[in-house]
């Protein structure tokens, strides 16, 4: 008897106990539409990081110039030179970054990297795969700038039409050609993450995982 | 360089400013005309006012009409205001054209043209309808948009300009496309991936403007799932076959992707699989009896060859091969001995994985009828019997060795014809065969030669002059290759003249291929040449020349057999004339007297009439003698014999003298001395022409006669012939052989039978005595 008790305790509060629910964002990213939004963020997010390598190979033609390659840590003095801005870090939802934080991150990573190719752009010979990329990227901008917005409930969000500008340094060919690589190879690189952050926001997937 | 002066320069420009002075008062326009618009609606009214400056030389001073033209036709226009006739105005009611001149002239010495202004007329612009735009996901991604252009045509350059409005980029876009293009590709620029964008197209003329209704759209809808792999059976597709796979996508009911590149996959092979239709063709061959066989097929509807590489093989028991296989081949036919005892054999296909079901093999009156160029309509007759289910129909180009061309055809029973479409070469010959088939075997063919089309012969063949006589002539030719006949020889016709045209015709027989032609000159050299028809055409060949002989072959052993009869009329005349002349005759012929037969005279005196009784029967053949003459008896005396008539030769009697006529040479010496010359025959004429004078003796002596031993009995015993020829002086003896024993008495009367010139000389004894 004592030993059922025991037993029935912990079962009667485990009926009454409720998980402690997440900030208030877990309301917002139960929400159908946000996952719409979402839903296509991971589309537009795998197009940019599919499209990268054809990008990569029609403006960059250096040799040594490869993505995903371990060389590239040989090139932090180019970058530093050139003025190419690191991308922000991404942090995962938690008590300390709200969804709001973590969106407003990701938009200004993209932000970033779009005013970068956009600097290089006008030097390269083959420009159209990194103006499709751009569109990309915008467009991903917009998506994410929606989430945000219904993140913090505001009215309206600033639409991003421009960036600031970045000023890089291109002296030369080589600048150009370096300058487009590590932008691109930091752009893969920031994409990815963005990819992992949105995958973690996909509820609906979950559901198909738990169903 | 000394600087120019400044009054040169004056000098210099000073013409230029004239002229540029004078061509500014000269171009100040005489006139101008205003119109109450340039472009106007199409069948609107047009107003226009033609002011013309006091100072414009042509109305100097002096009343004008002005007059309004349309293009070439004269308008009526307003009547001159009270400006002195230099104002005028114009109204056209009802502006009908789409752009013309309207000029204002002045009515002076001559006319003249002073103002003009073009008028245009047209519609606004219709509302572009029908806008719908399509997004292009491929590389590049574009948005595609396009439109109608309002039905009515305005007449007027009218300029589309598509409008775009993104909300969540807040952007406004304007693209202008070509003149005429009513289409246009927003580039990636201009669209946002999951945005919505509004589409508007505007057209605007000289008359108006008018926008399209609105499209709103979201390039990509709803939601993507690009990293989830689709993977789609494709089921029913055939064994060994090569396929090409394409996708494209929609997305919840918006428009379809375009296609994608394809991708190619060969499906599994298999067995091959169904029937295959055969048919088959035998005869015997050689002494051995082995049925040689030649055997066609082809796939039938139902068949698969469920690879590549598919080869048919021929088999059976009993048949020589590995495994009794006797052929192996990738072509439609095969050709093979069946030795004695094997009835079936066996058809398959056979392919890399495996072979089909093996199909078993075991054993008409009609004519052809063109049906087009290329296709053959078969018909044949035939009795339906109990056992009859139908007919094979095979043909062959007969200008192919090759068997692989050979085809066929099954029939119904009840089918009398069959039309074969589409194999048939024009011009060329081919080998139609109908078999009939009964439950137990194949019948005997009919078989004919075809042509889907027939045209002229290509070639016409040489005549060749085979035989000549004397009024006719027999021509010959060879058949024309089958290659070029180009159609079946219906006749050959053969055309001939003299030199004097005119023309001949004869017809011969197809299969002949020789004619004769008759009533021939034989003074005339012909021309002739063959036409060979078939029901396409004819064709003429070469003209070839002939003349007949006057003398054949014919005539030749005419004149020489009439020559030869006549030359033997004339031999046989000759001789037979020889033969009646004595003269002749006895020259050539010189008559050999037969003793035994010979008669020197013949008394017809009674007293002669019993001598004559020894030659009363039995008259030899009466000797013809040309002389006759007694020899001279010898001086020397003789011993007297009992021999009378030895004794008598001494006399020389009457019947010496009768017999020999002329005396002989005294110098004789018979060869036997006691022999006694009984007679002389002597032969006046030449027998040889060397020797003319020479005469002929016979001479006889007592000796043995060898000559007439062998004559009858009658003949005398006791003399022979001595003669030969060219012994002049020689005699005859005639008188007892050694072995004759004269006989007396009795025998003696019976020698005198057989002597009658002795009995006669006796006789002439007895009446001497």
């Amino acid at each position: 008897m004592d030993i059922l008790l025991v037993l029935a305790i912990p079962c009667y509060m485990a009926a009454f106990a409720r998980g402690a629910p997440l900030p208030e964002s877990s309301a917002q990213v139960a929400d159908q539409q946000f996952q719409g939004v979402v839903q296509r963020s991971r589309s537009l997010t795998q197009k940019i990081l599919l499209s990268i390598p054809d990008a990569h190979e029609s403006c960059v033609h250096a040799e040594a110039l490869k993505l995903d390659s371990p060389q590239n840590a040989k090139l932090a003095v180019m970058a530093s030179n050139i003025g190419i801005p690191s991308a922000p870090v991404l942090r995962v939802v938690s008590e300390s970054f709200s969804l709001e934080a973590v969106l407003r991150n990701v938009s200004e990573g993209l932000q970033l990297h779009r005013a970068l190719l956009r600097s290089v752009s006008p030097r390269l010979q083959n420009k159209d795969k990194v103006a499709a990329l751009l569109a990309d990227i915008k467009d991903l901008i917009i998506q994410i700038n929606k989430m945000v917005k219904m993140a913090n409930g505001e009215a309206a969000v600033q639409p991003s039409p421009s960036p600031s500008p970045v000023v890089l340094r291109l002296p030369g060919e080589y600048d150009v050609q370096v300058a487009a690589h590590l932008s691109l190879g930091q752009l893969q690189s920031f994409g990815r993450d963005v990819l992992r952050c949105l995958r973690s926001l996909d509820r609906s997937g979950e559901e198909e995982a738990e169903s | 360089m000394k600087s120019t002066p400044a009054w040169v320069a004056v000098v210099v420009l000073l013409p230029a400013l004239v002229n540029g002075a004078r061509n500014e008062v000269d171009a100040q326009p005489c006139a101008t005309v205003l119109a109450s618009g340039s472009v106007v609606p199409l069948g609107s009214p047009v107003t226009a006012t033609c002011v013309i400056r006091d100072d414009c030389p042509l109305v100097a001073g002096q009343a004008v009409r002005i007059e309004w033209r349309l293009g070439d036709r004269i308008l009526p226009g307003g009547p001159a205001d009270a400006e002195g006739g230099r104002v005028s105005r114009v109204v056209i009611p009802s502006f009908n054209l789409t752009r013309e001149f309207l000029t204002c002239c002045v009515q002076a010495s001559p006319a003249q043209v002073v103002a003009g202004v073009e008028i245009r007329a047209g519609y606004p612009p219709e509302a572009p309808q029908n806008l719908s735009c399509t997004t292009n996901l491929t590389n590049p991604n574009t948005l595609t948009c396009s439109w109608d252009a309002g039905q009515q045509e305005t007449h007027l350059h009218t300029k589309y300009t598509l409008h775009t409005q993104i909300w969540d980029s807040n952007e406004n876009n304007t693209y202008e496309p070509p003149p005429g293009v009513h289409r246009y590709s927003i580039p990636r620029s201009g669209f946002v991936l999951f945005s919505d964008i509004r589409i508007s197209v505007k057209a605007v003329n000289e008359l108006g403007e008018a926008t399209s209704a609105p499209l709103v759209l979201e390039p990509v809808m709803s939601k993507t799932q690009c990293q989830d792999l689709v993977s789609v059976d494709l089921c029913r597709l055939l064994h060994g076959t090569r396929y090409l796979a394409q996708i494209r996508v929609r997305y919840q009911g918006g428009p379809w992707s375009e296609w994608s590149s394809s991708r190619s996959g060969v499906t599994l092979e298999n067995a091959p699989s169904g029937r295959l239709d055969w048919w088959m063709k035998a005869s015997w061959e050689g002494m051995e009896k082995q049925l040689n066989i030649l055997l066609f097929w082809k796939p039938s509807k139902q068949f698969r060859a469920n690879g590549q590489n598919v080869s048919y093989a021929v088999s059976g028991k009993k048949l020589a091969g590995a495994n009794g296989k006797v052929c192996s081949t990738t072509g439609n036919y095969c050709s093979f001995h069946l030795p004695r005892g094997v009835k079936k054999v066996y058809l398959s296909a056979v392919n890399a994985v495996g072979k089909s079901s093996p199909t078993e093999v075991n054993r008409r009156k009609y004519d052809t009828l063109e049906y087009d160029d290329r296709s053959l309509l078969v018909r044949w007759r035939s009795q339906l019997s109990s056992g009859l289910t139908g007919f094979v129909v095979e043909w062959r180009p007969l200008l192919q060795t090759d068997l692989s061309f050979t085809q066929f055809e099954f029939t119904a029973q009840n089918q009398t014809q069959l039309l074969i479409a589409g194999s048939f070469e024009p011009y060329k010959p081919y080998g139609i065969s109908v078999y009939p088939r009964f439950k137990d075997g194949i019948g005997f063919p009919q078989t004919v030669d075809a042509y889907s089309r027939e045209k002229a012969p290509s070639m016409a063949p040489k005549i060749q002059i085979k035989k000549v006589w004397k009024s006719h002539v027999e021509l010959a030719w060879d058949e024309i290759p089958l290659e070029q006949r180009n159609g079946c020889i219906q006749n050959y016709t053969v055309f001939y003249c003299d030199p004097k045209g005119n023309f001949q015709v004869v017809n011969a027989d197809p299969k002949e291929r020789r004619v004769v032609l008759n009533g021939l000159n034989s003074e005339s050299l012909y021309e002739a040449f063959l036409m060979v028809s078939t029901l396409g055409g004819s064709l003429n060949g070469s003209t070839v020349h002939f003349k007949v002989e006057n003398f054949d072959a014919a005539a030749v052993v005419e004149i020489v057999t009439v020559s030869l009869v006549g030359l033997l009329l004339a031999g046989i005349i000759v001789v037979g004339t020889c033969f009646s002349n004595k003269r002749l005759k006895g020259h050539f012929w010189p008559a050999v007297p037969d003793p035994a037969n010979s008669s020197i005279k013949r008394w017809t005196s009674e007293s002669t009439q019993d001598s004559n009784v020894a030659f009363d029967n039995e008259e030899p053949n009466p000797m013809y003698l040309s002389h006759l003459s007694f020899l001279d008896v010898p001086v020397k005396p003789r011993k007297k014999d009992d021999d009378p008539w030895l004794s008598n030769a001494e006399d020389t009697s009457d019947l010496g003298e009768s017999i020999c006529g002329s005396p002989l040479p005294t110098d004789y010496s018979g060869s036997n001395s006691d022999s006694v010359p009984y007679a002389t025959v002597v032969f006046s004429g030449p027998r040889n022409s060397t020797t003319p004078e020479d005469p002929h003796v016979y001479l006889r002596s007592e000796s043995t006669q060898p000559l007439l031993e062998t004559e009858e009995s009658f003949s005398p015993k006791c003399y022979h012939n001595m003669a030969t020829a060219g012994m002049p002086s020689e005699q005859c003896f005639f008188g007892p052989s050694p072995d004759c024993v004269p006989e007396t008495g009795e025998g003696g009367g019976e020698l005198w039978d057989d002597f009658p010139f002795l009995r006669a000389l006796a006789l002439n004894d007895t009446e001497n005595d």
